[in-house]
């Protein structure tokens, strides 16, 4: 279901506006976003949740003094998320909230913006004293447990579209504009709020039925399920793994569970812009791209609930790097899905758990963002290597803020092709980008309403994406007759996006190539054993690859986390063939770099091309020298400089360059950790 | 548990008190004169097929050609001799009515076409129709167990039933009464028995309440005080346990397990009688899934196959082990389910055709089953099957005078004591399994027998008792009779050695035999893993790798039976055969399966050796295959009372057939 489908059924249960044109907060891409938190220091929560320090109330006390804020301000911080509501209930956690109204002052004295923590749980054995109702909004048991926080059985979970719920928590949001005066309010747990638990809760039975009954007609039910009787369906309760996820009752409960996050998303988005057009909103679902089935897990469709999002936190870990089996891991995937869906990131790159290579991967691939760097005492422990890197990114500011990647290949994360299959589709696709990302291929993660124009980029890239409706075949098709490269592999459109099996592959025209005989396994179908293929198609080029091979095999069902990015065994023949698709050249090309190098292109209206290099292997290969960069110029452009900067050193380079055939190319004669090139044009179209 | 008492549990079964007793049920005459050859698609009607999902987009279009004339035609040339139909899935009978609709008309053509039509009937309920038909089946469903619903595979909607609520059994009857008077069926085909008795449903409130009256009804109050220490069942409540068991000593556990499998009998026994008053020629299968595959059935299932099949003509097998063997040289075969059928009187069906199945999985069932080449495929089997499987049902159907009121002889008799083999998942199931392979795999004529006919040993050379260790009183003197009688007697480990309460005698009950029987009385230590089970898991096919001490298990079973067996085989030990005997026709025929044509497509010199009945001769040998037309005549020649042949090749199947005068 498209976004547009999301909010309009968001509008049948809730007031809310159709927010197709929501303008991200300005401030927010105005402004170096350097954050630090303490979501979690109020005694209250520290007390109840056990396993404390003996000093913990001290630094609780410190952190909320002038001397800390005045640090945080020296370091560099630009936003501080101060606690602000746990879930003990506003009348239990009303001493805490006067000592947050406090720190806000004095974060506001000196300059810093104000976010606001809020969480999803309901601690419940203050809260009930407050709302005693608030029983009727707790998830019920679920296969027969109890549905809590994490290990904390004290915080229970709702069920967030309960109207007595979202009321009090309109409560909360007005309290965060009219008392603190919020710039950002940070939603955190988003990714636990739409778990299956959650829906089993008897209000959440009735909205399914209704979503059933307003998405289909009673034919189209019966198409759909066999039968148009909608009266009696149960959500699954069900939690064995899963490979393809063929019930279409399991489907329809995956969709219904992102229908409503985001239209609760969408509700307290427009009350809070209501109060304050300037708020950010931000929000925690955990994941990012990073081989986890969201949508089925978590009920979160990054497309549609970060449409009403400013910013999103990660807290996927895959913190940079490369492991000692050579698997370069990082967050790449999900700073580009962020990008692309117009959010900045949120992600713990300072601090203990940080290092200066977590931060330069936000530098490169974020939006004017560095990270989180800790907690309110940063100011007093953060190493100098981390404020050298914030110092760098304030004193070149103007080098990170309104960009826009250039990218040649656009990747698609199809929703029934992700959300109904936890196997191949994930397999391929993260695989492809790694492939991608290592071979410094500039590309785009895109989702279903990209397609609609995909004149941008030279490439579309269809790993494995199964289920894809006669639309959006439709559209691929309008993309390579326009001239666009698609590569496609294995069962790329077998399925529609009921993920019910075409006689041959939806894009046979265009691949040339048959699908296998069909035959129903559990094990799901095998690509064919044929040959890849590439063929002219129209103005356009279209090529097939049967297989994109690991080097590890995730076992079926399991994630396709970290553990299994190994570059797969054919990588050279997946971006091969995308070169091919795109022509034979990229925007940018590197030379001289080991695949453990990262790089990102970036432009700016100003007329600046930027390209940023990244050593994940830095803890192993502290220093690489001589990598050759060759960038497409933008048509009738000049170059009139290019220069070298970084934060590992002192001082700025400006190599030579040589422009040929609207291309510049020049050596990076030397990297650290990171590295930005900027190539400054004149008379750039 | 003799008939007999199992009929008078029947009686006393809950529920069933006001019921006339049924009878065990006789096989229909045309089930014995024809050769059954079947086609099944219970599965395609839009409605599960919608609901369930992963379908395919021509799956409605695949559905209205299945019952196209033309598919039907095909069919019977095919060789195809019954349909399984759609019927009954569970979603109700108004909601699955135009499904219904088009069985019906499905079933005229098959029968205009002399096609049997046999109808599916699943044991779960859609309940997001059914409610809607049916409200008060909300109270047939099983509870949550354990906190979890209970539901079919991974298939949520279907919910299960406690079988005996009267409410689902008068349900039953319905649709049983629709399927023999609107459609006139030939078969009823019950599906999920498996499923039906496991733990989860009987959790259920009206389940409980037959448990206690069951317990109270079997055992006077002073045996039960023996057997739970206490006299009064009004507050006893099933086990809730989902752990790994190896041996089951706690008596509510195995009182549970006899109490499962007996309420599923009595299910069985009353649609059973039902069926068979409206139309005694209706034929019964139920498909329990496991057939003898290593799982224990009676805990895991409540199916006791000897309790259960009395009710039944057909039972299914869906327990995998498709014929072959494995990698590691494990020859995995369906043989000790189809002997199990035998012993019971019944025929198996399984899928003998497609990915599960092949020229080796009909040879199996042509060798080991009775009359019955399984199911070989869909309703479209008429267009897709490939030639050498048509070749094969060809073969059958020509040759089926071969196939008919076949006996097979046995020298050997293996025990499947009802609680050695239910108490217990270690050792006697990994004993009398791996017991088996070696008298497989050396070709030794054996039968799988159970406790019923313990009394009735007479046409056994030998007993083999591999870890039976409950056996009663009662049991280990019918087996002393026997061997006083003549028998020879193998047993293992620790048989005997406890009640069928699992007791801990002082020794064996057996012991004084071991010690006094003779030289045909052995005893043997230990059967020897060569990939040994790990505690309480299913002794399934990775574990069927010949024991270590194979030989000495066969050389004991030899000398038990007197050292003469009824069938020698000279051959690798992945050819396995069958000795079956026509009386009427004086007919031997000696079947031969090739179990590794896959890696060795010809045996050369296969021999076999075969005991001529005293007062006959050999009129005639011939070699009969369906994969090679008009084989030579095999050498042969008659030597002691024995045949010896010898066959050139051999490569799936070849049968050979000894005409005596």
């Amino acid at each position: 279901m498209t976004r547009a489908i999301a909010v309009a059924f968001a509008a049948l249960l809730l007031d809310v506006p159709d927010l197709a044109a929501r303008e991200k907060a300005a401030w927010l891409t105005n402004t170096p976003v350097v954050l630090v938190s303490n979501h979690d220091s109020m005694p209250i929560f520290r007390r109840r949740v056990g396993g404390n320090t003996t000093y913990q109330l001290e630094d609780y006390a410190r952190e909320h003094t002038e001397e800390a804020v005045r640090k945080l301000k020296e370091a560099g911080v630009t936003v501080v998320i101060v606690h602000f509501y746990k879930g003990f209930g506003l009348e239990a956690e009303r001493e805490h909230q006067k000592k947050a109204l406090e720190l806000v002052s004095l974060v506001r004295k000196h300059g810093m913006r104000v976010g606001v923590y809020v969480g999803s749980t309901i601690a419940h054995e203050t809260f009930l004293a407050e709302k005693p109702e608030a029983e009727e909004w707790f998830a019920p048991d679920y296969m027969g447990r109890p549905v809590f926080y994490s290990e904390q059985t004290f915080r229970k979970r709702v069920y967030f579209m309960h109207p007595g719920y979202r009321e009090y928590m309109r409560r909360v949001m007005r309290m965060a504009e009219q008392e603190f005066h919020a710039d950002l309010i940070h939603f955190d747990n988003t990714s636990m709020q739409a778990e299956p638990a959650i829906f089993q809760h008897p209000m959440a039975i009735q909205d399914f039925r209704e979503f059933l009954r307003r998405k289909y007609s009673a034919s189209e039910l019966e198409l759909r399920f066999g039968f148009a009787e909608v009266r009696f369906m149960l959500p699954p309760r069900y939690d064995r793994p899963l490979a393809a996820i063929n019930d279409p009752l399991f489907q329809e409960w995956a969709d219904f569970r992102c229908v409503q996050l985001s239209a609760y998303y969408a509700e307290m988005d427009a009350l809070l812009r209501s109060l304050n057009p300037q708020v950010a909103v931000e929000t925690n679902p955990h994941s990012g791209i990073s081989g986890r089935n969201t949508i089925w897990e978590q009920g979160v469709d990054y497309p549609r609930l970060l449409s009403h999002m400013d910013a999103v936190w990660t807290e996927e870990g895959d913190p940079a790097g490369v492991t000692p089996d050579g698997i370069l891991v990082s967050k790449i995937r999900t700073f580009k899905m962020a990008a692309i869906l117009n959010n900045t990131l949120f992600v713990g790159t300072g601090g203990q758990g940080g290092n200066t290579l977590q931060m330069a991967e936000s530098l490169a691939f974020n939006r004017q963002s560095i990270g989180d760097i800790g907690g309110l005492l940063a100011g007093y422990d953060l190493p100098e290597v981390q404020r050298r890197y914030l110092r760098f990114f304030h004193r070149n500011f103007d080098r990170y803020r309104d960009v826009e990647n250039i990218a040649d290949v656009a990747v698609l994360h199809s929703f029934a092709s992700m959300g109904y299959n936890n196997d191949r589709p994930v397999v391929s696709t993260m695989l492809f980008e790694q492939a991608l990302i290592q071979a410094k291929v500039p590309f785009d993660i895109i989702f279903d309403d990209h397609l609609k124009d995909l004149s941008r980029y030279r490439v579309l890239v269809l790993a494995d994406q199964e289920a894809l409706n006669e639309d959006k075949l439709k559209l691929i098709r309008q993309y390579v007759e326009r001239g666009g490269g698609v590569v496609a592999t294995e069962l790329t459109s077998l399925y529609n996006e009921w993920r019910e099996r075409r006689h041959d592959f939806g894009l046979k025209d265009l691949l040339g190539v048959e699908a296998p005989r069909y035959q129903r396994s559990r094990g799901g179908e095998q690509p064919p054993r044929i040959p890849a293929a590439r063929k002219q198609a129209g103005r356009g080029r279209a090529a097939y690859i049967p297989e994109v091979r690991p080097a590890i095999e995730k076992p079926s069902g399991a994630r396709m986390t970290s553990q299994y990015w190994k570059l797969p065994l054919n990588a050279a023949e997946l971006v091969d063939t995308v070169k091919w698709a795109a022509g034979g050249q990229f925007s940018l090309e590197v030379a001289g770099a080991p695949p453990t190098v990262v790089a990102e292109l970036m432009r700016q209206k100003t007329g600046k091309l930027l390209v940023h290099l990244i050593n994940y292997d830095v803890a192993r290969t502290p220093v690489l020298r001589n990598i050759r960069l060759t960038v497409q110029l933008p048509p009738a452009a000049r170059v009139h400089s290019v220069d070298l900067i970084t934060p590992d050193e002192d001082g700025a380079q400006n190599p030579r360059y040589e422009v040929t055939g609207g291309r510049v190319t020049f050596t990076v004669p030397r990297i650290v950790t990171y590295r930005l090139a900027t190539i400054q044009l004149e008379g750039a179209r | 548990m003799g008939m007999l008492l199992a009929l008078v549990l029947v009686l006393a079964g809950a529920g069933l008190s006001a019921t006339p007793a049924p009878q065990p049920i006789a096989t229909p005459e045309w089930l014995k004169n024809e050769p059954l050859i079947i086609v099944g698609n219970w599965d395609s009607m839009p409605i599960f097929r919608r609901r369930v999902g992963g379908n395919t987009v021509w799956q409605e279009q695949d559905y209205r050609r299945e019952m196209s004339e033309e598919a039907v035609r095909k069919l019977k040339d095919l060789g195809v001799s019954m349909a399984v139909i759609h019927f009954y899935k569970g979603f109700g009978l108004e909601a699955e009515k135009p499904h219904i609709d088009d069985a019906r008309r499905y079933a005229a053509l098959l029968k205009k076409y002399g096609i049997r039509v046999g109808v599916y009937i699943g044991s779960t309920v859609a309940y997001e129709t059914f409610l809607a038909e049916k409200p008060e089946a909300e109270q047939w469903f099983a509870p949550d167990y354990m906190g979890r619903p209970v539901f079919y595979d991974d298939q949520t909607y279907r919910k299960r039933v406690y079988f005996m609520h009267p409410g689902y059994r008068d349900y039953m009857k319905r649709v049983l009464r629709m399927a023999i008077e609107d459609f006139h069926v030939d078969e009823i085909d019950f599906d999920n028995t498996s499923m039906q008795a496991q733990p989860p449903i009987f959790l259920h409130p009206l389940a409980i309440q037959d448990f206690r009256e069951y317990l109270s009804t079997r055992y006077p109050p002073g045996t039960l005080e023996r057997r739970l220490g206490f006299r009064n069942t009004a507050h006893v409540l099933p086990p809730r346990y989902d752990k790994p068991l190896g041996a089951i000593n706690d008596p509510l556990f195995q009182e549970w397990a006899d109490f499962r499998c007996h309420q599923l009998n009595a299910y069985y026994a009353e649609l059973a009688g039902f069926i068979r008053g409206l139309d005694p020629k209706v034929a019964i299968a139920t498909n329990p899934h496991s057939g003898i595959s290593g799982r224990n059935t009676v805990w895991d299932q409540g199916v006791d196959y000897p309790g259960l099949l009395p009710w039944m003509d057909i039972t299914w097998t869906e327990e995998g082990n498709e014929a072959g063997v494995s990698a590691d040289g494990v020859l995995i075969s369906k043989i000790r389910t189809y002997k199990m059928a035998t012993s019971l009187g019944k025929r198996v069906l399984t899928y003998t055709t497609g990915t599960r199945g092949g020229k080796l999985q009909m040879a199996e069932s042509m060798a080991y089953n009775r009359q019955t080449l399984g199911m070989v495929g869909g309703p479209l089997a008429g267009f897709e099957l490939p030639e050498s499987e048509r070749a094969y049902i060809r073969f059958f159907r020509d040759k089926f005078d071969l196939f008919r009121d076949v006996e097979n002889i046995a020298d050997v008799a293996v025990l499947h004591s009802r609680a050695s083999m239910g108490y217990n998942n270690d050792l006697p199931w990994q004993s009398s399994m791996l017991v088996e392979q070696a008298l497989i795999e050396a070709n030794v004529p054996f039968d799988i027998v159970f406790d019923e006919q313990l009394g009735n040993l007479s046409r056994y050379r030998a007993l083999v008792l591999p870890d039976q260790e409950c056996l009663s009183d009662a049991q280990a003197e019918a087996i002393r009779r026997y061997v006083a009688g003549g028998g020879g007697l193998v047993a293992t480990e620790q048989t005997a050695l406890y009640n069928e309460w699992r007791e801990r005698r002082r020794e064996s009950a057996l012991a004084g035999l071991f010690r006094t029987g003779g030289p045909r009385v052995i005893y043997l230590a230990e059967v020897k893993p060569a990939v040994p089970k790990p505690v309480s898991v299913p002794m399934t096919s990775q574990y069927w790798k010949l024991p270590v001490n194979w030989r000495e298990l066969v050389a004991a079973v030899k000398t038990a039976a007197g050292g003469d067996l009824a069938l020698e085989v000279t051959a690798p030990p992945h050819v396995t055969a069958e000795l079956l005997e026509q009386k009427s026709a004086r007919r031997l025929s000696v079947h031969l399966l090739n179990y590794a044509s896959e890696r060795h497509p010809q045996v050369e010199n296969a021999g076999i050796s075969l005991r001529i009945p005293p007062g006959r001769t050999v009129a005639r040998v011939e070699l009969l295959s369906p994969d090679q037309d008009n084989p030579p005549a095999p050498r042969h020649e008659l030597r002691d009372g024995r045949l010896e042949v010898r066959l050139p090749q051999l490569k799936t199947y070849s049968i050979v057939v000894v005409t005596l005068k």
